[in-house]
């Protein structure tokens, strides 16, 4: 092996736990709380009073919204963009420069941010594929989430593998 | 024109195999999220299985390695401390159906295919054994702890399982590698 290529190889390393302490920082002390208090202080209240009185049941804790409208069997919940599922990939991404995928994460989050909103008002309004929509979502978010880490982390094995 | 327009969107999709794998991919998991909702849940079995096996194994190994540990149905609890109830949204079928969605879309050869797939069902179904053995244990050293815990659970027992697997079927598939992070394009 390449002796000057060994410690280049911990710079992948070093430049991920960076950026996941870097983007940890910035979630925690300015993002997150900005993103409760949109929720708390507006969409919740918002969906709340869309809702008939005593009907349905709309809950909130701090990464997902569950909706329970009146003669349902279970509930619909739908996970905020731009938490835990948005910052760890995007972190990765930045470490291994991948700008394509931070475009598309970013455009993804965006998107859902102004649409899920709006299922959720259908929800409630009694428009029933709404909730099929949400329900739809959830598989689809779980499963982009988990591509996007898996292309993040394969960049750092190629990163790693190369000596870059 | 509608001729003209197909072709248009097949030859983009040709130009961009990352972006077809995540159509496919999208595809494949809807149809499997629509059989679960109209058919699986209303069933009820398989998530019942799920679950209650689920809790069981876990309770045996647990005792096998020392600490005395029950289970009811759903329930399983380490004796004298809380339970733990395994939902359904908590037996590991989602993971399992992402799991065969990435993989059946990824394309390969069938016999190597059919053995990542179940193979790596049997390991998503063992890891989440494991992480039900983690509930019912942090119930008895961090109760406190427990959401946090059960929130990032499957960081730590899941996805690596998952994700090790994935990146072992993208080497040994022999397809061109649409998913290397050097190559990933959009557009």
């Amino acid at each position: 092996m390449d002796n000057k290529k060994r410690p280049r190889r911990y710079l992948i390393l070093f430049k991920v736990f960076l950026s996941l302490v870097a983007c940890s920082v910035f979630y925690l002390i300015l993002f997150r709380p900005l993103r409760v208090e949109l929720n708390t202080g507006f969409l919740v209240p918002a969906l709340i009073s869309f809702s008939e009185p005593d009907s349905d049941i709309i809950t909130f804790d701090q990464g997902s919204i569950m909706i329970k409208p009146k003669g349902y069997n279970h509930s619909y919940d739908f996970i905020i963009p731009f938490g835990v599922f948005f910052w760890v990939p995007f972190s990765i991404f930045i470490a291994v420069r991948n700008k394509d995928a931070i475009i598309f994460l970013c455009l993804y989050h965006l998107f859902l941010s102004i649409v899920l909103p709006l299922l959720a008002f259908m929800f409630i309004r009694q428009v029933q594929w709404a909730g099929i929509l949400l329900s739809l979502n959830n598989t689809l978010f779980h499963i982009l989430f988990l591509i996007a880490l898996f292309i993040g982390l394969k960049g750092i094995v190629e990163d790693w593998t190369r000596g870059r | 024109m509608h001729v003209r327009s197909v072709t248009s969107i097949r030859n983009r999709l040709n130009s961009s195999p990352a972006l077809y794998f995540l159509i496919k991919v999208g595809v494949i998991c809807i149809i499997m999220q629509l059989i679960y909702d109209f058919f699986l849940l209303p069933d009820g079995r398989l998530d019942l299985f799920l679950c209650e096996s689920g809790a069981f194994l876990a309770a045996q190994c647990l005792n096998l390695i020392g600490w005395s540990t029950d289970s009811w149905g759903r329930i399983i609890a380490v004796n004298g401390y809380k339970g733990v109830e395994i939902v359904n949204g908590c037996n590991g079928l989602t993971l399992m159906g992402i799991h065969c969605g990435f993989i059946l879309a990824y394309g390969g050869k069938t016999k190597p295919k059919l053995w990542i797939l179940f193979g790596g069902i049997f390991l998503i179904y063992l890891a989440n054994i494991i992480r039900i053995m983690g509930f019912a244990l942090i119930n008895v050293y961090l109760p406190n702890r427990w959401t946090t815990f059960h929130k990032f659970s499957a960081f730590i027992f899941l996805y690596p399982v998952m994700l090790g697997l994935w990146y072992l079927w993208t080497i040994k598939s022999d397809q061109d590698d649409i998913l290397s992070s050097s190559r990933f394009s959009l557009v």
